[in-house]
């Protein structure tokens, strides 16, 4: 297999654009020159305050832009986000950034998988003691000079995280919900970094990660990483399928229904947000309910549709010797993949060891395909693969670049993303909202 | 039991109350929606047939709309249906139950006696031994690869696709946890839930606790913090003409519900009322209902729901051992996991900790530890006191559904369990060892032939 089997793995390997014998850079020379030090130009006090009893080591060669995000992020007085793709290592450039600013540091992580891949990653390729780094979640509570804490471990109301220097919170754009934000608040540390290939909220939440973290100090898009060989290079590609008639129809009888209770409804309706207004009533009112029934079942059909499976097919068959990751919205349908194709399924519902078995023979090549829902998104050290197919999805940004960046870790091969959506539905809408402006510009064959 | 706080069923209006400092101040009081009217009944006995219907069935044939359909109100249907779910629960069926002799043997030795193995075998086979394979089953060879597993593991044709997915949700099969629930219990049970869950969400519960019933206020006040303190509540008291105000405190967990630690704080409300209903004048709880906060209030008939109406009260006065502190410290040491008797085979329980109240027409149980094994699940109780053991000599000869309870106790305290011919295990100290070798572990299930496919509904009992 041509793929990398760990995200850290990718930059184990030479960079021949870089120089040195076996492409290795001298870091603190080429990078940090106009620095004093490898921690010139910071609060020596504060230094000395959290400072660690040994000094942590990258063991592995930077990219280019990992250096330039953490010139930025240093440039900043050691506060930022930083954003990049998913495969292209944001967490080498935390990495980074604890050897240059040596101190007590808590990283906050969103999943239990995460907390102990930061762990392994730290000692292995950081540097780091395995006896200084500790973890705070799952179980398990050693606090140490280095703590990986998941953020509902951080966010207890009796958590003392005040002996920190240096905060850093992978998967960022969750730390502004209500019940997170108390983590950046109740720790005193002088140094933030957060990372993210997704940082936007759709309720403007990332706003306010300029109070809790600092400014956005450094971003690259998976397109631009691609050109330059760093991360995959990839397409995208979407497809329509056609409803069958019972679909169809059925479709529109239900569309009919829900757009003849706006219609109706119309100015009650338009008093705020729309779904809200209508989720509201149908507490109250049965027609609303039935109302949101019918484009909830509307949807279902759009998404489920059976015309996708036979495209799912066409692809698995087309790309018989590729490793491929089939994305559905819903259980169901990831289910009905499953069985219709024979292929490892790994929901919410999969059992831990089953799915870490799937996981683990996927990794290792004895599975070469699998289909899944939403539990893989984000979080699950998802081993990589050459095809995504997107069956069905959501409207958000940040799903459709979690998924895409499955497929974006350093490989010969082309990776390909298809998008299936049914024709003549509501999905082709959600389809388009979810793509990143600059990279449809970018694919659009006339912008080619 | 306790049910989303987005199933219950209440209304708020705006009320004048009492600010901290003695002024007045406008509040909100909450009314949840509660069964009282008689008139309930025979829709909950329908409802109740309709689920008899299914036993034995699989889940894909119940149609889930048509209590909701009949209730009118699908708030109501499925706080109904949660409340159901103690005495009927869906199990997944295993490949014993449904795979003939020979073809088990042929599966335990492929290792795929399982529908996880037998999954993992069909997606080995399409992978390649060496990783060469497509690793999908292209839909116009799915006939002939199936034909052949079926053959190599003697299984009867169609059968691997069922076997495959038999763990899936829509094969479990609807089982009866016990005898057929009353209407009544069921009506017993909703109520007791509801409040339940109103109590769960609350960040603050007052109860007036007054002296007489031979109890003196200094007694109930310390029984109150014992019982508060073994539940892990903050409690503060109060005293003032002449009853005592005993304040139990909620809290948010990290993500800011209640629930977590609420299941104590209503726990600790329920055994207060169990020990002496007579003893609880009256009481508030203030209530978080997502965006707002409104009070319910624990009149009388609230306060007689949530202890059950009718049942003597347990008293303040334990057995010497048996005092709550000591049974939680019991239930707390009891180990993880435990073997039963070795005619087993060395099978043991699972434990799970400060299981959920429920409640029957005879009044409410507050079980120390729930027992799973499989399929199979009992109730263990403590008794603390004799008065206690005539207390649930009441609840538990009246309560003809739901799982299975065993109670344990001093002598004196389960003696009046065993002259009703209840299960009980008389023990020296609140020790739960010995009641786990006493409770026998159920053997596996029996084959059984296959469940009957799904045809047209079957008439309810009153239709034929």
């Amino acid at each position: 297999m041509d793929s990398p089997s760990t995200p850290f793995d990718a930059f184990d390997a030479p960079d021949p654009d870089r120089g040195g014998e076996d492409g290795a850079v001298d870091l603190d020379a080429a990078v940090f020159d106009p620095l004093a030090g490898p921690a010139g130009g910071l609060d020596e006090a504060l230094l000395e305050r959290y400072a660690l009893p040994f000094s942590p080591r990258l063991t592995l060669q930077a990219r280019p832009y990992q250096r330039d995000a953490l010139r930025n992020w240093l440039a900043s007085n050691g506060r930022g986000v930083v954003v990049l793709p998913t495969g292209a290592g944001k967490t080498v450039v935390a990495f980074m950034a604890l050897e240059q600013v040596p101190v007590r540091t808590l990283v906050v992580v969103p999943t239990i998988e995460l907390l102990h891949q930061w762990r392994d990653g730290l000692v292995a390729k950081a540097g780091a003691p395995a006896a200084a780094v500790g973890v705070v979640g799952g179980g398990e509570r050693r606090p140490q000079e280095i703590t990986v804490m998941t953020y509902d471990s951080a966010a207890m109301p009796r958590r003392d995280l005040s002996a920190y220097g240096l905060l850093i919170v992978d998967e960022v754009h969750h730390l502004p919900a209500p019940t997170y934000r108390a983590i950046a608040r109740k720790t005193a540390a002088p140094w933030r970094l957060g990372l993210s290939a997704t940082p936007e909220r759709t309720d403007g939440g990332h706003q306010a990660l300029v109070e809790l973290i600092g400014p956005e100090v450094y971003r690259r898009l998976p397109a631009e990483l691609a050109r330059s060989g760093h991360i995959a290079s990839y397409r995208e590609k979407r497809i329509f399928v056609n409803l069958s008639p019972e679909e169809r129809y059925r479709y529109d009888a239900l569309m009919a229904e829900f757009k003849w209770y706006i219609a109706t409804r119309r100015s009650q309706l338009m008093q705020g947000n729309f779904f809200e207004q209508m989720i509201r009533r149908s507490a109250v009112d049965p027609a609303a309910r039935r109302a949101l029934q019918a484009h909830h079942q509307a949807r279902l059909i759009a998404l489920n549709a059976e015309g996708k499976l036979d495209q799912v097919e066409t692809l698995l068959a087309q790309h018989h010797d590729a490793k491929a990751i089939v994305f559905c919205e819903y259980t169901a349908m990831v289910q009905t993949v499953s069985r219709r194709l024979g292929l490892p399924a790994i929901t919410y519902r999969t059992d831990p060891d089953e799915r870490r078995q799937i996981l683990e023979r996927f990794r290792g090549g004895r599975y070469s395909k699998l289909v899944t829902g939403r539990v893989l998104n984000e979080g699950v050290d998802v081993p990589d693969a050459n095809v995504a197919i997107v069956v069905s999805g959501s409207a958000a940004t940040r799903e459709y670049i979690q998924r895409l960046g499955r497929v974006l870790r350093p490989k010969l091969r082309e990776a390909m993303l298809y998008e299936l959506i049914s024709r003549g539905t509501t999905e082709g809408r959600a389809a388009r909202a979810r793509r990143p402006a600059e990279k449809v510009a970018a694919t659009r064959p006339d912008a080619a | 039991m306790a049910f989303p706080l987005k199933d219950v069923r209440y209304s708020t209006r705006r009320a004048r109350g009492e600010d901290a400092a003695g002024g007045v101040a406008e509040t909100r009081a909450l009314y949840p929606r509660l069964l009282r009217d008689r008139s309930v009944l025979p829709k909950v006995s329908i409802a109740v047939q309709y689920f008899e219907s299914q036993v034995g069935h699989e889940r894909r044939e119940m149609d889930p709309e048509v209590l909701v359909q009949f209730f009118g109100d699908h708030k109501l249907a499925r706080c109904v249906v949660a409340s159901l779910a103690t005495s009927y629960r869906y199990r997944s069926p295993e490949f014993v139950q449904v795979c003939s002799p020979g073809a088990l043997r042929r599966l335990e030795r492929a290792g795929a006696s399982t529908p996880k193995g037998l999954r993992a075998a069909l997606y080995a086979r399409l992978n390649g031994s060496d990783g060469t394979g497509d690793g999908f089953l292209r839909r116009s060879d799915q006939a002939e690869t199936y034909g052949s597993m079926e053959r190599s593991f003697a299984l009867r044709g169609g059968q691997l696709e069922r076997l495959l997915y038999l763990d899936a949700a829509e094969h479990a099969v609807l089982g009866r946890t016990g005898p057929t629930p009353a209407p009544e219990d069921v009506v017993a049970n909703y109520n007791f839930g509801i409040l339940e869950t109103l109590l769960r969400h609350a960040p603050q519960i007052e109860l007036t606790l007054t002296d007489g019933q031979g109890v003196t206020l200094s007694r109930l006040e310390a029984g109150a913090r014992e019982v508060a303190g073994a539940n892990g509540v903050d409690a503060t008291l109060h005293r003032g003409g002449g009853t005592a105000r005993l304040r139990l405190a909620g809290r948010p967990d990290a993500l800011g519900s209640w629930t977590r630690h609420g299941r104590r704080v209503a726990r600790t409300v329920v055994q207060l009322l169990e020990r002496g209903r007579r003893s609880v004048l009256e009481g508030s709880a203030l209530v978080v209902l997502r965006d707002r906060r409104a009070e319910l209030r624990l009149t009388p008939e609230v306060l007689d729901l949530l202890s059950g109406d009718g049942a003597p009260d347990a008293g303040w006065d334990d057995l010497p051992g048996w005092d709550a502190p000591a049974v939680a410290a019991a239930v707390a040491g009891g180990g993880k996991r435990r073997p039963a008797a070795e005619s087993t085979g060395g099978a043991v329980w699972g434990l799970r900790r400060l299981p959920e109240a429920q409640a029957w027409a005879s009044g409410v149980l507050v079980p120390e530890v729930r027992l799973v094994h499989g399929a199979a699940a009992a109730r263990v109780c403590a008794v603390r006191s004799p008065r206690h053991g005539v207390r649930l000599a009441r609840v538990a000869g009246g309560a003809r559904s739901g799982e299975p309870v065993v109670f344990f106790g001093a002598p004196p305290a389960v003696a009046p369990l065993l002259a009703a011919g209840l299960p009980a295990v008389a023990t020296d100290a609140a020790d739960l060892r010995p009641v786990l070798d006493a409770v026998e572990v159920p053997p596996p299930p029996p084959p059984a032939p296959p469940a009957r496919r799904a045809r047209g509904r079957t008439p309810l009992p009153f239709e034929s």
